[in-house]
C-alpha cells in the first residue's frame, strides 16, 4: 500500500487545509508543471495541476487571454486553485473557477478518473473545493477568457460609511466586471465601514493601438520584507493611523489604467509580505453572509470588529454570486476577509464569538483560509458537508489522503 | 530548418534555456534518456511555441559504445546549428566515499560522457565552419572542494576540456562556451536554502544572451565571477579551514 499523503500545491492556503494529517506526507505537485494543449480559438488550455497561475498568465496574456477567475495572488498552483474552488473580484458576475473547468483528471485512492459536469459528476463536484480529500488532481482543462489587453481600466470611489458602501456596490456592480472594497475596520461610529471601492474592467484597445500591449510580466519583486517586523508596528494606534491615512490619501472618483499585476496582485509585489505581521503572525478570517441578511450581518460583524479592536491592514469586502459544488463557500451575498493579528488566546476567543455571529446570519467561514474553526461550528455552517463526505469516502475510503484540517474538523468521524 | 540540440533537456536549467531559445524563434531538438519525460516536455514546449512541433531523441550520455552511432543517426535526420549540453549529476560525496561506483558515475555523467558527445559535435561544426556548443560546467570546478570532491573535480575537468576545445577550433567560426552557474533552483539543489540561489529563468536569459554575443566563458548570475575571483585567491591553508 502506498504511503498516506496530502496533495500540495504552492502552499499559499493560510490555514491547515494544506498541511498533511499526522503520519501523512505532502505530495509535491511542483514537478507536474507542463502545458498539454491549447486551442487559441476556444481558449481551452489543458495543463498539469502543478502549473502556477503565474506560468499560465505569462503564456496566455501575449496570446490575448486571461484567467477567467483569479485569486489575489498568482503564486498558486492550478490544482490548489481548483481544490479551493477559488473566487476572484468577478464573483458577482461569473462565480468561482468551477464554472470554467471543462474537465479534470483525479488520482483518487480508488483509481484515476477523468471527471466533469457530465462524466463522474459527483467526483467533479466533490473535488472542486474539496481540499485534496478525494485525492490528487493531476491535470485539468480550463477555459480562458479573451482580452484585448493586459491592462485594467479602474475607478476608485470612496464611501464614508458602510451604508454608503452598500449603495456604491449596488450602483456600480452591474457595470464593472471586477469589484472589491477595502474597509477601515478600525473606524468607529458614523465612520464605521468607511472605505474605498475599487472597480475594474479589462481595458479595450483604442483606435490605432496595438491589440496586445507589452505585458511587462515582472521577473522580480519590487520590494521584499527582509525580516519579521517588530510587534509594535501592529499596535492599535499605529494601525488606526495607517488605516486613516490610507483612507484619506486615496482620491475619490479617480480613473486610472493599470497593469493587470498591480490591479489583481498587489501583494505579489511585496516579497514575504506575511512578515509584516511580526513573529506572532496573524489569522486570516473570511466569511460570507448570504442575502437577504447580508447587509445586516456585515454591519453586525463590523460593529463586533470595531468594539473588539480586531481589524488590521487588509480588510476586504465584496459581492458574491452563486456556485454549485458540494462544499461551497460563496453564496449570493457579501464576503468579508480580514487579517487579524494574533495577540494570544483572547484573539482565538474573539474569533469564536465572531463565528457565532456569522452563523446567526446564516453565514460560513472559508476553509482554505481557516486554521481554528471548531468541528460543531463547521457542521452548523456547512450542513451539506455530509453529502460531500459521502463522495469523499467513496473515493478515499481509508483516509489515504488527509489534512490537518480534516482532523481538526473531525471530518472522518461518522456524524 | 536548423535546430539547436538540447542535451539533458529535462534538466531544470536546460528547460528554461529551451524556452528562451523558443521565445527567440529557434527550432529545438530535445535529447535525453527518458522517452516519457521527453514526450511531456516536448508537448509543453510545443504549446509554448504556438503549436510548432518539437522533436525529441533518446541518447544516454553513459552509452559510450553507442555514441558514434547515435550521433550519426541524429545528424542524418536533423540539421543542427548548435548544442546545449546540460547532462550531469550531483551525488553526495559521502555516497561516493561509500561506493566507488558512484565516483565513477559522477565522472562519467559529468565529464567523460559529455566530453565524448561534445567531441563529436565539435568536429562536425568545425567541418561546417559554423555552429556553437554551450555547456553547463560549474563554479564548483574552480577549486578543489572537500565537501563535493568528485563533483568539483569532474567539473574542473569539464571546464578544462571546453577550454581545450575552444583553443583547438575557435578559428573555424565555431563558438565553444563554458557556462559556470552558481546555485540554481532545480531538482539538483532541492532543499538548498541560500540567499544566492537564482531562478533557472534568470540563468537561461544570461546563457542565451551570451551565446548571441559569442562569449566563450560566463559566470551566471554575474556576481559569481567576483565571488570565485576571491575564492581562488584564498591561500590553500586557509581555504582548507573553511570546509567548503
Ligand atoms: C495573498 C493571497 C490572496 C488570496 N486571494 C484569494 C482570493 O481572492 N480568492 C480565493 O478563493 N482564494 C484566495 N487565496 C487563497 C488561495 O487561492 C488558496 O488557498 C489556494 O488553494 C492556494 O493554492 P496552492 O497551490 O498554494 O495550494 P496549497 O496551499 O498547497 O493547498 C491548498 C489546498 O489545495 C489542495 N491541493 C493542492 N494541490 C492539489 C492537487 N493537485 N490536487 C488536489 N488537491 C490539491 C491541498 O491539499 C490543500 O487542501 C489567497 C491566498 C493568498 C496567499
Ligand atoms: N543547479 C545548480 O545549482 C547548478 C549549478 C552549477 C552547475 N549545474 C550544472 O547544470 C547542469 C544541469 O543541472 P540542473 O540543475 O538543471 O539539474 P537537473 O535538473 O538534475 O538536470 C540534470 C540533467 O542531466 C541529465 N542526465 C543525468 N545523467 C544522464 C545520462 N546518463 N544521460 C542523459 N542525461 C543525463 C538528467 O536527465 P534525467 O532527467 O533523465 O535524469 C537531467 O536532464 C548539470 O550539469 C549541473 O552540474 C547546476
Amino acid at each position: 500500500m502506498r504511503e498516506p499523503y496530502l496533495p500540495r500545491g504552492q502552499g499559499r492556503s493560510y490555514g491547515d487545509a494544506g498541511l498533511p494529517a499526522l503520519h501523512h506526507v505532502a505530495l509535491n505537485s511542483s514537478h507536474l508543471d507542463h502545458f498539454i494543449s491549447f486551442d487559441s480559438t476556444t481558449g481551452i488550455l489543458e495543463a498539469e495541476a502543478g502549473v502556477t497561475l503565474e506560468r499560465i498568465l505569462n503564456f496566455c496574456i501575449p496570446k490575448g487571454f486571461f484567467l477567467p477567475v483569479t485569486p489575489g495572488t498568482k503564486f498558486v498552483s492550478l490544482g490548489g486553485a481548483l481544490a479551493s474552488n477559488v473566487h476572484g473580484k468577478n464573483h458577482h458576475k461569473t462565480g468561482s473557477i468551477e464554472h470554467f473547468v471543462i474537465e479534470m483528471e483525479v488520482a483518487t485512492p480508488a483509481g484515476t478518473f477523468v471527471c466533469s459536469l457530465d462524466q463522474n459528476r459527483e467526483l467533479f463536484l466533490s473535488t472542486m473545493g474539496g481540499y485534496g480529500l478525494t485525492g490528487a488532481i493531476t491535470r485539468a482543462k480550463l477555459k480562458l477568457k479573451p482580452v484585448q489587453n493586459a491592462q485594467v481600466e479602474c475607478l476608485r470611489v470612496k464611501a464614508a460609511n458602510i451604508d454608503d458602501m452598500f449603495g456604491l456596490f449596488a450602483k456600480h456592480d452591474p457595470d464593472y466586471e471586477y469589484s472589491v472594497a477595502w474597509l477601515d475596520t478600525l473606524a468607529k461610529g458614523r465612520k464605521l465601514g468607511r472605505g474605498i471601492l475599487m472597480l475594474g474592467n479589462h481595458a479595450q484597445v483604442n483606435a490605432g493601438e496595438r491589440k496586445i500591449e507589452a505585458t511587462e510580466v515582472s521577473h522580480k519583486f519590487s520590494v521584499s520584507i527582509p525580516f519579521a517586523m517588530p510587534d509594535f508596528l501592529l499596535n492599535e494606534k499605529f494601525l488606526t493611523l495607517f488605516n486613516r491615512a490610507f483612507y484619506l490619501v486615496s482620491g475619490n472618483g479617480k480613473r486610472t489604467r493599470e497593469n493587470f499585476e498591480s490591479y489583481f496582485y498587489p501583494l505579489d509585489r511585496i516579497g514575504n509580505w506575511n512578515l509584516l505581521y511580526g513573529k506572532s503572525g496573524f489569522f486570516q478570517y473570511q466569511c460570507v453572509i448570504p442575502d437577504p441578511k447580508s447587509e445586516e450581518g456585515i454591519l453586525a460583524c463590523l460593529n463586533f470588529l470595531s468594539e473588539n479592536r480586531l481589524g488590521a491592514f487588509l480588510s476586504v469586502l465584496k459581492r458574491c454570486g452563486d456556485d454549485e459544488v458540494l462544499l461551497l463557500f460563496c453564496k449570493k451575498g457579501y464576503t468579508l476577509a480580514l487579517d487579524i493579528p494574533f495577540r494570544g488566546p483572547e484573539t482565538l476567543k474573539s474569533l469564536d464569538r465572531l463565528d457565532e455571529l456569522v452563523l446567526k446570519f446564516g453565514g460560513r467561514v472559508y476553509l482554505t483560509k481557516d486554521a481554528r474553526l471548531k468541528p460543531d461550528m463547521f457542521r452548523a455552517m456547512y450542513p451539506e458537508f455530509k453529502e460531500w463526505m459521502e463522495t469523499v469516502r467513496r473515493f478515499n475510503p481509508n483516509r489515504l489522503s488527509s489534512s490537518r484540517m480534516a482532523e481538526r474538523l473531525e471530518l472522518w468521524n461518522e456524524s | 530548418m536548423e535546430r539547436i540540440v538540447i542535451f539533458g533537456a529535462t534538466s531544470g536549467i536546460a528547460r528554461a534555456v529551451a524556452e528562451e531559445f523558443l521565445a527567440q524563434g529557434d527550432e529545438l531538438l530535445l535529447v535525453g534518456r527518458s522517452a516519457d519525460a521527453l514526450k511531456i516536455l516536448a508537448r509543453d514546449l510545443e504549446v509554448l511555441g504556438g503549436g510548432k512541433p518539437v522533436p525529441w531523441f533518446i541518447w544516454d550520455v553513459l552509452d559510450f559504445e553507442g555514441h558514434a552511432f547515435r550521433f550519426r543517426e541524429l545528424i542524418s535526420t536533423h540539421d543542427v546549428k548548435g548544442l546545449f549540453m546540460a547532462a550531469g549529476v550531483l551525488i553526495p560525496q559521502k555516497d561516493c566515499d561509500a561506493d566507488p561506483a558512484k565516483t565513477t558515475l559522477t565522472f562519467n555523467s559529468n565529464l567523460t560522457g559529455p566530453a565524448a558527445v561534445m567531441g563529436l559535435f565539435a568536429e562536425y561544426f568545425k567541418e561546417k565552419r559554423s555552429g556553437f556548443i554551450s555547456c553547463l560546467s560549474s563554479v564548483a570546478g574552480d577549486r578543489g572542494r572537500g565537501s563535493i570532491t568528485a563533483y568539483a573535480a569532474s567539473k574542473a575537468g569539464l571546464s578544462a576540456y571546453l577550454e581545450g576545445l575552444a583553443n583547438r577550433i575557435q578559428h573555424d567560426g565555431v563558438l565553444i562556451q563554458t557556462v559556470k552557474p552558481g546555485y540554481v533552483r532545480t531538482a539538483m539543489t532541492e532543499g538548498l536554502q541560500s540567499m544566492l540561489i537564482a531562478s533557472p529563468a534568470k540563468v537561461a536569459r544570461d546563457i542565451v544572451k551570451a551565446i548571441r554575443c559569442r562569449r566563450e566563458m560566463i559566470y551566471t548570475p554575474f556576481y559569481w565571477r567576483y565571488i570565485m575571483g576571491v575564492i581562488r585567491l584564498i591561500p590553500e591553508s586557509i581555504f582548507r579551514k573553511l570546509g567548503l
